[in-house]
């Protein structure tokens, strides 16, 4: 069967109809979403083993404790970068991963050019305070880190009596710092995103810039940890062996403001997720199903079921949701050896029918990284702006058609219904923290962020429904345009953009509801983490998530060296190559 | 201070949004200010004077009657552009895109300029825009001076000394990769006439939009005051993207006082924290 699917300026032929957005965008299981081949770091890390980008430091000035400063110099083909970092010191009573902090173990830039004096005593000045700071248009990237403290301890200690730590302790936790936040985009000062995609060809592409950041804070916490085990014993102390610098990742804590951000870009968001669906669809259909492409498929899902293993979380729900997956990978990797496929649409239909939506997700996942020629004629990610334009000529008897048509999911919601309307998203006076509070309970819902979609569309349908029974004449009301309807009803100018620009892209809108009683933003946040590319997550509530970014990634030796691009999911134990 | 664009964005928005304006309005009022500032046209000075000036940024109505078909006026009750342009201008729009051309006589209204944003946001739907006003801030002894905007068309680089000269060049289509608008200066020598015209209308904005730009062409024609207007000063659509691209390496120039008050309209929207709503980030 062949669809034509149109979506902006993109227009595609596939062989095999996408799935649908209400399959795709059910925030279940957008929450169920894992890294793939596609995902920023992935493609990232292509560009930079390709490329053969130069790294290397041009300022090492850090004390016996580790303070201080380092600059890395970054030559690509393209372009020269800077990469400045402050490591300072952080009383453990101080340490706190949540935006609200001020102080922390480390805070760092990625700047456009070299770095002179003058500029790194500036940056020296602003850096480490962060938002209170100021940054300037040659700043892409701002952010900071903490010590995973036991971890960064127990590795400086084994390295200083000569050994390597041990892989199933980095297994478990599989970093020496996490990132607490990562700024781009213009905060603060910072080049706009327009001048980077425009004057940085090597960050051009979505997040790179950020991910690029945090790849060389878990440089530097490698070379930190060799430089302090060194100061402690200089006699008996080694480096890492690469193997487990490889397996050396970077954590990450996500918090609640990651969610804003999916909700505030559906065009976005909507191109990402078509370009994954291309995807997953062109793999299915064109992949050949035979005994080497069946062999693959084994590698890699046993690779995934020993990460998965590996995975330790306290998270009661996480566990399960872990555990189920185990077992359903076990199932698949059965049907696999009995050579009981003759199409991987079946094994998708099967996975659709019987399998939890983690495994089906982790199956998509697992397909790309089998066909990888398939999947990268479709890929990368790319960016889009995020631009809503007002058809004020369009009769309102279209616009409520569009309504019906392509927000049907949002109209099923009773919002009269405490349930339903539980909660409110709002700012916090605290560095502007998004926060979700019990509208029944807590003050501040006059303030209300604008993110409950579904609540805003039935809003702006009442109010269509009511306009129109105004008009006596049915004809009338058909040659009404959505400008007349606007006057008299302005607060609906905002919705009614989106809803007609976002029913011309394919994906895009969540299918939940943001103010349900029992709505997880976890699964928006492991949405967007999906398509950056992290693993290991690690619910620490429904608000917020741990996870690790670039474990199992090739080191800066690496460089230079033949890439196989097989990091993801990394374990502790080599598994034969996929 | 410098700023960049997106910061400015979300701190206008978020002023604009403390002031009591609802989610399409705070957009939109953003979205202007900053346009008029990455393309030169010094959208915080006016903004300056504006927060100044208004109180009551959360009225928006205003009256609108069709006079003849296609001719729409508006009485804004003083209101500024920020606050209801938009929907004024969408009216407009909407009625062009139905027939043709129409034209808006935008009465007692403040901070013309702003409209820019608009004629942009028309550009990308495929209609040509023009908007034109009195300026209040110079004068002339002999005259008064006028702002004229439209929507971007390709110059041959032949020197223009006058309005009708402008519009004799109707037959080439709207930059479309990049929407952007030419500016215009002018005077009008005083008459008895036009002095009086002007003083009755010195706060009406002139909007038009049409599918064709030798319509906007006939609207200059029809106003037999401005045979006489002598041109003082353009600004094409390169030198607007020039100074649009300067202001994205650069950052935008602010004061501290402005973006200190915008900040401070902004937190009108921030809740206030305690123990409770920590909880609601996952403390």
């Amino acid at each position: 069967m062949a669809t034509s699917l149109s979506n902006s300026s993109v227009t595609v032929q596939q062989k095999l109809p996408l799935r649908s957005p209400e399959l795709v965008m059910d925030i279940n299981r957008l929450g169920s979403m894992h890294q793939s081949r596609l995902s920023f770091m992935r493609h990232l890390m292509r560009v930079i083993m390709r490329e053969q980008w130069q790294i290397s430091p041009s300022i090492v000035d850090l004390d016996e404790d580790g303070y201080g400063t380092m600059v890395y110099t970054i030559t690509t083909p393209n372009k020269v970068y800077s990469h400045v970092l402050f490591s300072d010191y952080l009383d453990d009573a101080e340490r706190n991963d949540r935006v609200i902090a001020e102080k922390w173990d480390v805070t760092m830039a990625l700047v456009i050019g070299e770095v002179n004096a003058e500029q790194l005593e500036i940056m020296r000045r602003n850096v480490p305070k962060q938002e209170a700071g100021r940054a300037n248009s040659n700043m892409m990237v701002l952010s900071r880190g903490n010590k995973s403290a036991r971890n960064f301890s127990y590795v400086v200690d084994e390295l200083a009596a000569g050994r390597q730590p041990d892989k199933s302790v980095l297994a478990k936790v599989g970093y020496l710092y996490r990132t607490t936040a990562v700024y781009g985009s213009g905060k603060f000062g910072m080049a706009d995103w327009a001048k980077v995609k425009q004057q940085c060809p090597d960050f051009a592409s979505p997040f790179a810039a950020e991910m690029f950041c945090c790849y060389m804070l878990r440089h530097f916490s490698i070379e930190q940890a060799e430089h302090l085990a060194r100061i402690k014993a200089p006699q008996t102390s080694v480096v890492f062996t690469d193997e487990v610098k490889r397996f050396i990742g970077i954590g990450n804590s996500t918090g609640l403001g990651m969610a804003p951000y999916l909700l505030r870009h559906p065009k976005l968001i909507s191109r990402w997720i078509l370009t994954r669906e291309k995807a997953i669809a062109k793999v299915i259909a064109d992949g050949v199903v035979n005994t080497e492409s069946l062999k693959r498929l084994s590698q890699v899902f046993n690779k995934m079921l020993v990460h998965i293993k590996e995975t330790t979380v306290p998270d009661k729900i996480q566990i399960r949701r872990n555990q189920t997956l185990e077992q359903e990978l076990m199932l698949v990797l059965e049907s696999l050896n009995d050579k009981a496929i003759s199409t991987w649409q079946e094994l998708a239909a099967k996975a659709e029918q019987q399998y939890s939506l983690e495994t089906q997700e982790i199956l998509n996942s697992a397909l790309l990284e089998v066909f990888p020629d398939l999947a990268d004629e479709v890929g990368p990610y790319a960016c889009i702006d995020e631009h809503y334009t007002l058809q004020p000529s369009m009769s309102v008897s279209a616009l409520r058609g569009l309504i019906e048509n392509h927000y049907a999911w949002a109209l099923q919601y009773d919002f009269s219904q405490a349930k339903a309307n539980y909660y409110f998203w709002y700012r916090s006076e605290e560095k502007m923290e998004p926060r979700i509070g019990e509208r029944f309970k807590e003050p501040g819902e006059e303030n209300e962020m604008p993110l409950t979609i579904a609540r805003l569309v039935r809003d702006c349908y009442d109010c269509i429904i009511a306009y129109c029974d105004k008009k006596t004449d049915e004809n009338e009301s058909d040659k009404v345009m959505v400008a007349e309807f606007l006057i008299d009803n302005p607060r609906q100018a905002s919705i009614v953009k989106r809803i007609q620009t976002m029913s011309q892209e394919c994906y895009g809108e969540i299918r939940g509801n943001v103010a349900d009683i029992d709505m997880r933003p976890m699964d928006l946040l492991r949405c967007k983490l999906s398509f950056f590319g992290v693993s290991k997550f690690d619910p620490k509530s429904k608000l917020w998530v741990r996870n690790t970014m670039f474990q199992g990634a090739p080191v800066l030796s690496d460089i230079g060296q033949p890439f196989a691009d097989d990091w993801y999911f990394p374990t502790a134990q080599a598994q034969p190559a996929a | 201070m410098q700023v960049s664009e997106n910061e400015l964005y979300s701190v206008l928005k978020q002023a604009f949004e403390g002031c009591g304006f609802d989610a399409g309005r705070y957009e939109n009022a953003a979205q202007m200010v900053l346009w008029l500032q990455m393309h030169g046209m010094d959208g915080l000075s006016l903004l300056s004077a504006s927060l100044g000036q208004f109180t009551n940024w959360a009225d928006q109505s205003f009256a609108v009657t069709e006079s003849e078909p296609n001719t729409l006026l508006f009485d804004m009750a003083g209101q500024s552009v920020l606050s209801t342009g938009a929907l004024v201008s969408n009216l407009v729009l909407a009625k062009a895109a139905d027939g043709e051309l129409c034209i808006g006589f935008i009465r007692d209204v403040q901070d013309h300029a702003y409209i820019a944003k608009q004629l942009i946001d028309a550009q990308s739907l495929g209609l040509h825009g023009l908007a034109y006003w009195q300026t209040r801030t110079e004068a002339l002894e002999s005259g008064t001076m006028w702002q004229m905007l439209r929507t971007s068309v390709k110059n041959d680089g032949k020197k223009q000394n006058t309005l009708q000269e402008l519009s004799k060049d109707s037959t080439e289509k709207a930059c479309s990769f990049c929407p952007c608008l030419e500016t215009f200066n002018f005077s009008l020598q005083s008459t008895d006439q036009v002095g009086a015209v002007a003083a009755k209308d010195q706060y009406q904005l002139v909007l038009a939009y049409a599918k064709h730009r030798t319509q906007l062409d006939d609207v200059l024609v029809k106003h037999k005051e401005f045979d006489k207007a002598q041109l003082l000063a353009t600004t094409s659509a390169a030198q607007s993207r020039e100074k649009y691209q300067y202001a994205l390496n650069n950052g935008i120039e602010i004061s501290t006082e402005l973006w200190q008050k915008l900040v401070e309209l902004g937190n009108n929207v921030l809740v206030e924290s305690n123990e409770q709503s920590r909880k609601g980030a996952g403390a």
